[in-house]
C-alpha cells in the first residue's frame, strides 16, 4: 500500500524526523484480539450469509438473486437459512465455554497477571481497590488486615498509589504513596521521600505494592504451565462488578505450597474484567483453605483524566550524614540522649531486678535511635527480663496471645510458652515487649512472674 | 493471492473472507485501537467493520485497492463509535507529558517511552490520529490517506502536519 511519498516544502531534516516518528509508530504496541473473535466473527459472516435478503440494507452479493430479480426463496432455504443461523448464534454463545479448558483458563491466567504486571490492554483508569488480609500460618511480619489503594493509572510509566494501611493488631493505620513518572518510582511514607529506579516494565501498582503481590503470584502461577502450576478453569460470565462484566477464573491449590505467601497455597477465584482482564474481585485461600485475602474494586473508572502534576514526583530531602550505627550506651541518661524520641523507661522495678545491659536496636532516624533494648537483671545478676522498644511500625514479631490489661486504657497481647513469656503493646506510638525466659538476641533469660511484667509495663513513661 | 481470495468471498466463501481480512487485520487493529483506545472496542468495531464488509462485497468495484476499501469502513465504523462515547473527548492532555529526562535507558525505559508516544498520540483529535496513523505509520501516501479518511488531500496534509508538530511538542523533541 506504500506509494510514492510527498513531502513538499520540507527539508530532509524534518523528513527524516517524519521517518524516526513513522518508524517509533510502528513499534507502538498492538493488542491480539480477544481469545473467541474469530469464531465470534464466523458465526457473525454465516449468519449474514444466511440472512434473508432485504433488498434495502446493501449491495447485492454475489451468490444471492439479486434484489429486485423476482427469484422467490424457497421456504427450505429459509427454513435452513434459519436454522443455520440459529446454529451460528449457538455457536458465538458457547464461545465462552471454549476457555473452560485448563489450557485457555491457563491462558486467561497469564494475561491477566499479564495485565497486572505490565498495564498490557489497560487503558488509563483510576479505581480504589480494598486488600483484606487475614493471617495464614506462621509469618514473620504478618500483612497490613486491610489496605485502602487509590490507584490513578496514567499508563505503565505514570501512575500514583496512595495506600492506607490499617496496621495488624490494632495498631493503627498510615500511609504509603507510590509515584511512578518514567523510569523513577518516588515512595512517600512517614514524610520521607525516596526515589528509586524502576526495574523496567514490571512496575505496576499491582506488582510493586506488596499485599497485592500474592494475588499476581497465584495468577502467574496459574498461567505456567509447569509442575507447580495448580489447574485453573473458566466459570462462565460473572457478575457486574462496579458496572463492569467479568468473567469468572477459578485456581486450584498449589502444588508446591510456598512458606513465605501462603495466601498462594490455597484455591483462588479471581473475577476479571471481560473487557482487558483486570482483576476487579479475588479471593485467596491458604493453607487449609483459610480465607487469607480478599481483593474488591470499587469505584473503577476508565478513560480517566488527571489533574497536572498528579504523577510529579516530589523532591528528596537532603540525604542525612553518616551515623555511627553503633554508640556506647552505658546508662538510662545515654539512651535517653541517644533516642530520636524519648524512650519509655519503667518509673518503678519489682523487687530485686536492676538494670542491666543497655542497646541500641537498630533503626537510626538523622543519626538518633529508634529502638532499644535494656536488659534487667535479677538479684543473682542474670539476665531474667528484656524490654524492647521501636518505632510503631516496626516489623517485630507480633506473637499472638490474650488481652491483658496493663492499667486502665492500656491493654497487652501475652503470649506464653516454650518456657518463655512475652507481653508486647503499644504505647505513644511505640512498639513495646517485655520477654522473660528463653532466649533473646543470644541472651538466656531466667524467668519472673507474669504479674512482674504487668507491673513493668504499668510504669512504664516517658 | 488476495484477488483468489477475493474472489471467492465475493461467493459468501467465509473462510476465504476471514483468511482475506487476515492480511490486512494487524494494520486495521493498529488503526482501531489507536483510535478507541480499549482492546474490547476495538474487536467489537472490527467485527462490525467486517461484517459490513462482507455484505458490501458485492459493493467493492475494485477502484482502489481492497485494503484501502476496508481501511475506509473500519475508520468509518471507529469514527462513528467515538461519535457515540460519551466520554469520547476525556483524554490525558499533552500537558501531562512532563518526564524527567533519564540519561541511562533501559529496555524497560524504551517501552515506557513507546507508551509516553502512545498517550502522546492518544491526546491527538480521532481524525487527526488517524492521519499520522496512515501515512506516518501505515506508510500510506497522501492519495490513499485521503480517499481512507474521506478527505481532501490538503486536508490529510493539514492534519498530518498537525498531528505531528503536536507529537513532537509533547515528546520534548522540539524543545
Amino acid at each position: 500500500m506504500s506509494g510514492d511519498r510527498e513531502h513538499p516544502h520540507r527539508n530532509r531534516a524534518a523528513g527524516e524526523r517524519d521517518q524516526i516518528l513513522g518508524a517509533a509508530l510502528q513499534r507502538l504496541e498492538v493488542p491480539a484480539h480477544r481469545p473467541g473473535f474469530h469464531a465470534e466473527l464466523r458465526a457473525k459472516l454465516s449468519a449474514a450469509r444466511l440472512e434473508p435478503d432485504t433488498g434495502r440494507r446493501r449491495p447485492a452479493r454475489p451468490g444471492w438473486a439479486p434484489p429486485g430479480s423476482g427469484q422467490a426463496r424457497h421456504p427450505l432455504r429459509w427454513t435452513l437459512g434459519l436454522a443455520a443461523a440459529a446454529a451460528a448464534v449457538a455457536a458465538a454463545v458457547a464461545v465462552p465455554l471454549l476457555v473452560s479448558t485448563p489450557a485457555s483458563a491457563a491462558a486467561f491466567a497469564r494475561r491477566a497477571a499479564l495485565a497486572a504486571r505490565t498495564g498490557a490492554g489497560l487503558p488509563p483508569f483510576e479505581l480504589t481497590a480494598v486488600t483484606t488480609n487475614a493471617p495464614t500460618g506462621f509469618q514473620p511480619e504478618p500483612p497490613p488486615p486491610r489496605v485502602t489503594e487509590h490507584i490513578d493509572y496514567a499508563g505503565p510509566s505514570r501512575w500514583r498509589d496512595q495506600s492506607v494501611i490499617a496496621e495488624p493488631f490494632h495498631e493503627g493505620t498510615h500511609m504509603i504513596t507510590q509515584i511512578r513518572n518514567g523510569p523513577l518510582i518516588a515512595t512517600v511514607a512517614d514524610g520521607r521521600v525516596h526515589i528509586t529506579r524502576a526495574r523496567g516494565q514490571d512496575q505496576l501498582p499491582f506488582a510493586v505494592i506488596a499485599w497485592q503481590r500474592a494475588a499476581v503470584r497465584k495468577l502467574l502461577a496459574a498461567g505456567s504451565g509447569g509442575r507447580c502450576a495448580p489447574r485453573a478453569s473458566m466459570d462462565g460470565t460473572g457478575p457486574l462488578i462496579d458496572g463492569r462484566p467479568t468473567l469468572i477464573l477459578r485456581v486450584g491449590s498449589s502444588p508446591c505450597p510456598s512458606a513465605a505467601i501462603p495466601q498462594t497455597d490455597g484455591p483462588a477465584t479471581f473475577w476479571l474484567d471481560k473487557q482487558n482482564l483486570l482483576v476487579l474481585h479475588a479471593v485467596l485461600h491458604g493453607p487449609g483453605n483459610r480465607l487469607a485475602e480478599t481483593i474488591k474494586v470499587t469505584g473503577l473508572r476508565y478513560h480517566a483524566t488527571f489533574a497536572a502534576g498528579t504523577f510529579r514526583l516530589p523532591t528528596p530531602r537532603p540525604r542525612p550524614p553518616a551515623c555511627r550505627a553503633a554508640m556506647p550506651l552505658p546508662d538510662l541518661a545515654a539512651l535517653r540522649r541517644a533516642m530520636a524520641h524519648p524512650p519509655l523507661i519503667p518509673a518503678s522495678l519489682p523487687d530485686g531486678l536492676h538494670v542491666g545491659p543497655i542497646a541500641s536496636s537498630g533503626g537510626l532516624s538523622h543519626c538518633k535511635i529508634t529502638a532499644f533494648t535494656i536488659t534487667y537483671r535479677d538479684s543473682a545478676g542474670h539476665p531474667a527480663v528484656q524490654l524492647y522498644e521501636a518505632p510503631r511500625a516496626s516489623p517485630a514479631v507480633r506473637f499472638p496471645g490474650r488481652p491483658v490489661t496493663i492499667r486502665p486504657g492500656l491493654t497487652g497481647t501475652l503470649n506464653s510458652g516454650s518456657g518463655m513469656v512475652i507481653l508486647w503493646w503499644i504505647q505513644d506510638g511505640r512498639y513495646c515487649s517485655l520477654q522473660t525466659g528463653g532466649i533473646t538476641a543470644g541472651v538466656r533469660l531466667t524467668r519472673v512472674p507474669t504479674a512482674a511484667l504487668i507491673q513493668i509495663a504499668a510504669s512504664l513513661h516517658g | 493471492m488476495e484477488a483468489r481470495l477475493l474472489m471467492r468471498a465475493r461467493t459468501g466463501d467465509v473462510d476465504a473472507f476471514v483468511e482475506l481480512i487476515g492480511l490486512h487485520d494487524r494494520a486495521l487493529r493498529a488503526l482501531a485501537y489507536r483510535l478507541l483506545e480499549d482492546p474490547q472496542q476495538m474487536d467489537d468495531a472490527l467485527q462490525e467493520a467486517y461484517l459490513k464488509a462482507f455484505r458490501s462485497l458485492g459493493g467493492f468495484e475494485g477502484r482502489s485497492a481492497f485494503g484501502s476499501w476496508l481501511y475506509r469502513i473500519v475508520y468509518n465504523v471507529c469514527i462513528d463509535q467515538l461519535r457515540q462515547r460519551s466520554d469520547g473527548n476525556r483524554r490525558i492532555s499533552l500537558g501531562d507529558a512532563g518526564e524527567i529526562p533519564d540519561p541511562m535507558p533501559d529496555p524497560g525505559e524504551v517501552a515506557a517511552q513507546r507508551v509516553d508516544l502512545a498517550t502522546a498520540l492518544a491526546s491527538l483529535p480521532p481524525k487527526m490520529r488517524a492521519a499520522v496513523l496512515l501515512v506516518d505509520a501505515e506508510g500510506m501516501d497522501y492519495q490513499v490517506a485521503a480517499q481512507v479518511l474521506g478527505v481532501p488531500v490538503g486536508t490529510v496534509r493539514s492534519r498530518l502536519s498537525q498531528g505531528r508538530r503536536l507529537l513532537r511538542r509533547a515528546l520534548s523533541e522540539d524543545k
